[in-house]
Formats: structure tokens, sequence, C-alpha cells
């Protein structure tokens, strides 16, 4: 409301180098019932390959736009395309719980999107192995979800939308539940998986550190009046890969006091 | 741990023992006639006496129980699925169970009776236990079934899951300790409908549990009566530690309710 979307201008999602974005969403919104739109008016590409986060308070309507992109909900306006596949690519969707099913143990949790696609057990055993080993777990892959740690059933959850090979990846708020050691942890081992996998990452969070850590572009989403719109677009350029020391940077807390900023309906400078 | 446990069996058994040995002076002391309250040990006698017609009689309850037991839980599951498949089913079907859950068995039993044939006395018994119990297998797995987790549903619409598939692979399993709930509540109905459908139908043509304490009312035997009574105690605490059993192995390995036993 308080700033033009577009006003983070050097956020840059590649339409101008000719390719066609990914995901393209125009004027879309969604509302339940007679209630107030959850998220109202948005106008957004996505870059094949970005990682673009979705930063907002409670309530904003971060995790409603993810669920429209998903599929899982449909706009009531608006339209969304995927202008490079024509049409939705399959997608990988971590949520904030680990969602596995209690009653598999790993191996089982991870074999899932692979079953319903109706890939025989034995032809998915080396791919299911391998995403289990990439996220830390090939030695627990006979545990069920009990006998893991928040952080590892996590990894589980990751390994599952890794299995598929989706070539886009969405996230509601994956890590808010875990300790900040093991969320590090985590936004580290996904970076790296994101820069070997060159997925297009689209993370929801309400942490503005995460965020600016992870990102490439950081879509604030407003609060109060300006709930349910995009109400800043910012671009963090900081090279990847990022550790330690870029948490340490002036660049990193610049960034991170822009966002804020963003939030509370200030203008970025 | 180990020392809890067997406070806790050895705890009911003393009191036990102990009601036993009040309840034998009482009567004996009292000089009560056995008509109106037979000793312990007399029941134990009349238990041996009649031992092997009593058994052969607990086995037509028993079979009837489990026979009625095993429809409910097909048909309390097949029903409860169906609704969760089509909601018009549910809207068109869901009254009509609880209407013939609510309307007391023993009045329907004489309508059943005349329906089935009075030849067919096992039969009517069989449908009638079936209704007793039929109706917490059915509204329990119809709760599980809703209850499963929604981010889970929305993660198998994401796969493009089939009907079947998510019904298999997801609700089903998911709804489990529930299923498992209801069949415990049922297990315990099944035997009390085939007690009470004996009562009000008479017996076919073997002879039940119920029937016997009927006729040995009649005879003024109440020793024998008492000796049915706890066969019929001793089948419902059967029935209710096999499917505690049943329940603790299926679901040990991952639900709490077992865990924490375990």
């Amino acid at each position: 409301m308080t700033s033009d979307p577009s006003a983070g201008g050097e956020a840059g999602d590649g339409a101008g180098f000719g390719a066609p974005p990914l995901l393209s969403l125009s004027n879309i919104s969604k509302s339940y019932g007679d209630g107030p739109a959850a998220v109202s008016s948005i106008n957004v590409d996505i870059k094949a390959g970005s990682f673009v986060s979705l930063v907002g308070p409670s309530g904003c309507g971060k995790s409603t736009l993810l669920r429209l992109v998903a599929g899982l909900l449909d706009p009531s306006q608006g339209t969304m395309t995927w202008p490079q596949s024509g049409q939705q690519p399959e997608l990988g969707f971590v949520f904030q719980d680990a969602t596995l099913l209690p009653w598999a143990n790993s191996f089982d949790n991870v074999y899932l999107p692979l079953k319903l696609m109706g890939t025989s057990r034995e032809e998915a055993r080396s791919r299911v192995t391998a995403a289990l080993s990439r996220v830390g777990l090939e030695n627990d892959q006979d545990k069920r979800p009990h006998e893991l740690s928040g952080g590892m059933r996590m990894r589980v959850s990751i390994a599952r939308a890794l299995v598929t090979e989706a070539p886009v990846l969405l996230m509601d708020e994956p890590f808010a539940a875990l300790d900040e050691y093991t969320r590090e942890l985590l936004d580290d081992d996904l970076l790296t998986l994101w820069q070997e996998f060159k997925w297009t990452v689209l993370f929801v969070t309400h942490s503005v550190y995460e965020s600016v850590y992870l990102s490439e572009r950081i879509l604030v989403m407003g609060t109060g009046s300006g709930s349910g719109r995009i109400q800043a677009d910012l671009a963090i350029d900081a090279p990847y890969p990022r550790g330690y020391e870029f948490r340490q940077s002036k660049t990193y807390f610049d960034h991170c006091r822009k966002v804020s900023a963003a939030l509370r309906g200030e203008m970025p400078s | 741990m180990t020392r809890s446990r067997f406070f806790s069996v050895l705890v009911p058994l003393l009191v036990g023992v102990g009601l036993l040995g009040f309840w034998e002076f009482a009567v004996t002391a009292s000089g009560t006639p056995e008509f109106i309250l037979p000793s312990p040990s007399r029941i134990a006698a009349a238990l041996t006496e009649n031992f092997s017609s009593l058994i052969q009689s607990a086995w037509v309850t028993l079979r009837i129980t489990l026979l009625a037991f095993a429809l409910a839980t097909l048909g309390g599951v097949a029903l409860a699925v169906l609704f969760s498949q089509s909601r018009f089913v549910e809207l068109a079907l869901f009254p009509y169970a609880i209407v013939l859950q609510v309307t007391p068995v023993v009045a329907i039993a004489p309508l059943i009776l005349i329906w089935v044939g009075f030849d067919n006395v096992n039969t009517a018994l069989l449908i009638l236990a079936w209704i007793v119990a039929f109706f917490p297998v059915l509204s329990n797995t119809v709760l599980g079934l809703r209850s499963v987790d929604r981010n889970l549903m929305d993660l198998f619409t994401l796969y493009g899951a089939s009907r079947s598939q998510r019904l298999f692979n997801l609700q089903l399993p998911a709804a489990m300790p529930y299923i498992l709930g209801g069949m415990k509540i049922s297990g315990g109905l099944a035997l009390i409908g085939a007690v009470v459908a004996e009562f009000v139908a008479g017996s076919g043509t073997g002879t039940g549990l119920a029937w016997r304490i009927i006729e040995a009312g009649n005879r003024l035997q109440v020793p024998t009566m008492f000796a049915a009574l706890l066969l019929l105690s001793l089948l419902g605490v059967l029935i209710f530690f096999a499917l505690s059993l049943l329940e603790h192995l299926v679901l040990r390995s991952w639900h709490e309710s077992a865990r924490r036993a375990a």
C-alpha cells in the first residue's frame, strides 16, 4: 500500500534478458468465502533457478500465495502461468512440520512420491537412498519419524522433495520450528543443494535474517492495510556460496535493515 | 516399573480373594439359602458339575459373538470408507445408521425373528448382535478418516495421488488407531448383543449361555446361573484382552498410545 511493489527497482527477475520467466503471476487475488482478500493484486514474475523468499508477519497471506502457486488453492482472480513449460512443472513442497507418515520409516517416506507416481520399490531404491544420503541420513533409513530428532525429520522431508527431481521447490516456513543452531545448519545445506540442483526455490519465512541469508530476491508482504500485498521487492546482491562470513558482514546487516524497514512499510532506501 | 507392575496385579488380586472370602463367610454364617445367594464354593461346584455342557454353551455364544464382531468390523469400515468417498452417500445413510443404533435391540428382536423365520434363530441372533456391534466401528472409522493431517492430504494432492492411493496409503493407516478403538468397544458390544438377543429370541439349534441362565433361573438353580455368568464375564475379558493385544501389535511401532504402554 505504502509503496509501489516495483519500488525495489533493482530486483532483477530476468525479464530484461529475454528469457521468459518460469512463473508469472498476474493480478492474483484470493479470498475465502466472503472474507477479506488473503492475498490481493499480486503481480510477480519468478526467474528460473532463482531463490526467492516471501517474508511477512503471520497472517499476511504468504502461505496462501505459496499454496496458490502449488495449485492447492485456486485464485479468486487473476492468472498464473508457467511461461517456460506451458504447464505446472513438477513441484516439491516442504511444510513447516516435516509432515511425514508416522507409521513409515525414512525410506518409505522418501519413496512415497515415487510410489504415488507408479515407480516400483526396486526401481526407486537407488534414488531414495541417494536422496537420503544427500541430506546425511543414509544410516537412518529404517527409523520411523518418532525415532528421529526434529532436524532429522526435516531432512527426511527435504529428501522427499529431492527424490522426484522436481525443478521447483516450494517451502512453507520449513525450519521455523527448529532451534537456531539446527536451522542454520539446514539453511546451509539447503543453499548447497540449491546450487547443485539449480532449483527454483520459493521460500516462505517470517525471519528477516533467514531470508536475507538465503535469497537472491525477497518479496516483502505487508501488514495491516497492506496485508495480502507485496509491498517491496528487494534484490540481495551478494555472491554465493554464502557462509559464516556473510552472516557477519556489513552487507548482510545492511540488507536485513532494508528488509525490516520494508516490513514496517517504509520506502526502501 | 516391574515393581509397580507387580503391584498392579497383586492389589486387585488380593482384593478379589478378600471379597470372595468375605462372601463365603457371610453366606455360611448367615445361613442364606443358595437360591438367593450361593457361596463361591457352591458356584465353583456347579461349574465343575456342569462344566462340559456350560463350555459347549459358551462356545455357542462365543461363535455368534465373534461372527457378529467380524461382520460388524467389516461392515463398519466398509461403510465408513464409502462415506469418505461420497459426501452424498454419507448424507443419505448416516442418519439411518444412527437410528439403527439408538433403537433398543430388544425392541427389534421380535421383528427380525419373524423376518428370518423361527427355524433360523441363529441368523436372527447374528443380525441382532451385528446391529449392536457395528456402530462404534462405523463412527470411529468415519472420525479417523476425517482426522487425517491436512498437510499430508495436500502432499498427496500435490503428487497427483488417485483416490484409492490416498485411501490405502494415507487415510486407512491414519485411521487405524480410531478403527482399533472402535473395535475394542465393538467386541464387548457384540457379546452383549449376542446375550440380549438370545434372551429375547430364544436359542437356536445350539444352546448359548444366555439361554442357560434363563433355564437355570426357571429351575431356581442359582449356582448354575452364577457359573454361566462367570463364563460370560471371562468371555468378555478374553475378547477385550485379545483386542488390546491386537491394538498394541498394530500400533506399537508408531502410535503414541501404544508406545507409552510399551
